[in-house]
């Protein structure tokens, strides 16, 4: 790890929200570290807490309802103390954020030109010139084709790749140090996600940034990220390069999901799927101590798991929770109760 | 035995427009298309948004007003309503909805959404009717104590279950299946897809599998039709679609599909930009002069290209030259 590369810095970050008077924790724990020129996906099912993750980090939450903890360092300063004032020196302008849906993220009513504008009025003090100039520069560097034209257009005329391509105009007008991109590309089509996946690149290549990429896709974090952190039910349970993820998984969770992928060479009538045995306890269910993954995988022997779950170095980098990645092995299919 | 052809099927919707309201345009949804679903078989459509499939799907389950050609069930056309009444089409013809969410009524029970369909069609006793509904649920794995929840209870993969016992509870023929897995997660995906088939397995269902995911397109269906801007580009059996895709739109599909090899993670994105540059450079040699794809030629019994005569012959030509 070098110091010097590190963006932000999180340690020990929970989150816990308020149902019925009772606080539950959606992310518990988080360590992670996202350096300038990386891509880090963290990757996981819906419920996992990758996006609460998100939104901790940025202060998007009711100091009312979520109960906060932990550390998140960038440029010096902990985010999750911050006075809202001082985080909205640093949201828009040193961290730029993308979310997955692009209709509901823009403004209906207003052409693109004003909504990229509008970023750089509150944090920027330049003339009508330079701010023009800045719209159009953007809007080249995401690869929208005609950005003249289309910086006089409304949201609604513009397909959802050139939507999400005016999102990522709008996170990066500042050029931010970081970048969060939550689902980008969900809502796309394959060879628009391809697209929009090749600018996030390129920016970074030249902006330097670095980028947190949160999805549920597999693909999506094989294709593009550097560095991946697998999350169930509010932990991360594997963390590594993309290469050791992919190329040699220990987490059974880690493992579990990259098996219950389509594969192309399987019978089309008589093959089935690999099936995860039960499902995730909702957020009031979910035991708060051992390993969360034991109930799903119950074939294995109770003393494989410890009881509090650690982070083990399997290589330098690579790291997996809980011991019970020593004596996974899969069930055969026929007698996994579905 | 082809359960359902379709020959020559277009769905056209009129623009109004100026001071009259006349129609001054049409747009072709879905302009020209005929394939075959053979009984008991996976047939995938697929396409991008917009490109129609979804309006195709909703046509051969007679949702939607088809503007010229036809849809043969068992011989018979049933592009007309009344057609569709005589031969108890809509009892044979059931459809999964993407969204399970907005396609479940949040105001009833599962007992009362998945005996709907039973009710319209089979007259049965109040006992009979929740000893059916109880089977439906079991085949889709649910509990027993799911009758008189609601569907709010219940998870993303779950209701996808529940809209699926909803949909064979008439033994149908036929179930048009429109994304119905591209809202749910990759382990509940694996589920509900396992479902799929045991069910096919066991009632010899066929389906019209729609989505956009060439890699679950790729695991269900033996035959496929790939669609862009209202017309079908290539059809051909799985081996055809994916080991020797001819038109460059299948090519650039294809290529786009993220896949977790991370080790040629460079050769693919290469390949990719490649292909993307092709399909830049060289669309009219593959599209007419409305952009839009040429009729289907043929290239094997089982494999159809829309491609000018001259393109095919160049492109197989150079593939023989390979080989």
């Amino acid at each position: 790890m070098n110091e010097e590369n590190e963006l932000l810095k999180l340690t020990d970050v929970s989150t816990a929200f308020k149902i019925d008077g009772q606080y539950y924790p959606a992310v518990s724990h988080v360590d992670l570290e996202v350096e300038k020129d990386e891509i880090l996906a963290i990757v996981g099912e819906s419920g996992c807490g990758k996006s609460t993750l998100a939104t901790t980090i940025m202060g998007l939450h009711d100091p009312q309802t979520t109960q906060i903890s932990g550390q998140a360092v960038f440029a010096g300063q902990n985010l999750l103390e911050m006075k809202e004032e001082d985080l909205n020196d640093i949201r828009g302008a040193k961290i730029g954020m993308i979310f997955q849906d692009p209709l509901s993220a823009l403004n209906p009513l207003k052409r693109i030109e004003d909504q990229i504008s509008e970023v750089l009025d509150y944090h920027t003090g330049m003339s009508s010139e330079e701010k023009h100039a800045r719209v159009i520069e953007l809007l080249n560097q995401v690869g929208i084709l005609e950005p003249q034209r289309t910086a006089h257009q409304f949201p609604h005329e513009l397909s959802g790749g050139m939507r999400q391509r005016v999102i990522i105009a709008i996170a990066i007008a500042c050029k931010p140090d970081l970048i969060i991109a939550d689902e980008p590309t969900t809502a796309l089509d394959v060879t628009i996600q391809a697209q929009i996946l090749d600018v996030l690149r390129d920016i970074q290549a030249e902006n330097h940034a670095g980028i947190i990429l949160i999805t549920h896709d597999l693909g999506v974090v094989a294709e593009t990220a550097d560095e991946v952190a697998v999350m169930y039910a509010g932990e991360i349970v594997e963390r590594g390069t993309t290469a050791q993820v992919f190329g040699d998984p220990k987490h059974p969770y880690t493992r579990s999901l990259l098996r219950s992928m389509p594969q192309g060479d399987m019978d089309v009538l008589h093959d089935d799927l690999y099936v995860i045995a039960g499902s995730v306890p909702s957020i009031e269910k979910m035991p708060q101590t051992g390993d969360k993954f034991a109930p799903r995988i119950p074939w294995i022997k109770a003393s494989a798991h410890e009881e509090e779950p650690t982070m083990h170095e399997v290589a330098p980098g690579h790291q997996v929770r809980c011991t019970c990645y020593q004596d996974f092995y899969f069930q055969r299919l026929e007698d996994v109760d579905q | 035995m082809n359960l359902i052809e379709i020959r020559d099927l277009k769905v056209h919707y009129p623009i109004r427009s100026g001071f009259l309201n006349r129609v001054t345009d049409v747009v072709r949804a879905v302009d020209g298309i005929s394939f075959d679903i053979k009984a008991g078989e996976t047939y995938g459509l697929v396409g991008e948004s917009g490109s129609g499939k979804s309006t195709t799907g909703k046509s051969v389950v007679g949702l939607e007003e088809v503007t010229s050609g036809s849809i043969k069930y068992d011989g018979v056309d049933i592009t007309k309503k009344s057609a569709r009444k005589k031969i108890k089409y809509n009892e044979n013809v059931q459809m999964i909805f993407q969204d399970s969410l907005s396609s479940l009524n949040p105001r009833k029970r599962i007992i009362d959404i998945i005996a709907e369909p039973l009710r319209n069609f089979e007259k049965l006793s109040a006992e009979d009717e929740k000893i059916r509904v109880l089977q439906l649920l079991e085949t889709v794995g649910l509990n027993p104590d799911s009758l008189y929840k609601y569907p709010h209870q219940f998870s993303g993969g779950q209701r996808q279950r529940i809209g699926i016992a909803r949909a064979v509870a008439t033994n149908p023929q036929l179930i048009i299946a429109d994304e119905p897995v591209s809202a749910l997660d990759l382990s509940v995906q694996a589920q509900v897809l396992n479902f799929m088939k045991k069910i096919q397995r066991e009632f010899g269902i066929s389906y019209l599998f729609i989505s956009h995911d060439l890699g679950v397109v790729r695991h269900m269906c033996q035959n496929i039709a790939i669609m862009n801007k209202g017309r079908l580009v290539e059809v051909g059996t799985r081996e055809d679609i994916y080991e020797h895709p001819l038109h460059i739109y299948t090519k650039r599909l294809l290529a786009a599909i993220p896949e977790v090899d991370v080790a040629h993670r460079e050769e693919r994105m290469q390949k990719r930009l490649e292909i993307e540059q092709v399909y830049q450079q060289e669309s009219d040699q593959y599209y007419d002069e409305e952009g839009l794809a040429y009729p289907l030629l043929q290239v094997s019994p089982t494999h159809f290209v829309a491609l000018p005569e001259d393109k095919l012959t160049q492109l197989t030509g150079e593939k023989r030259r390979d080989a």
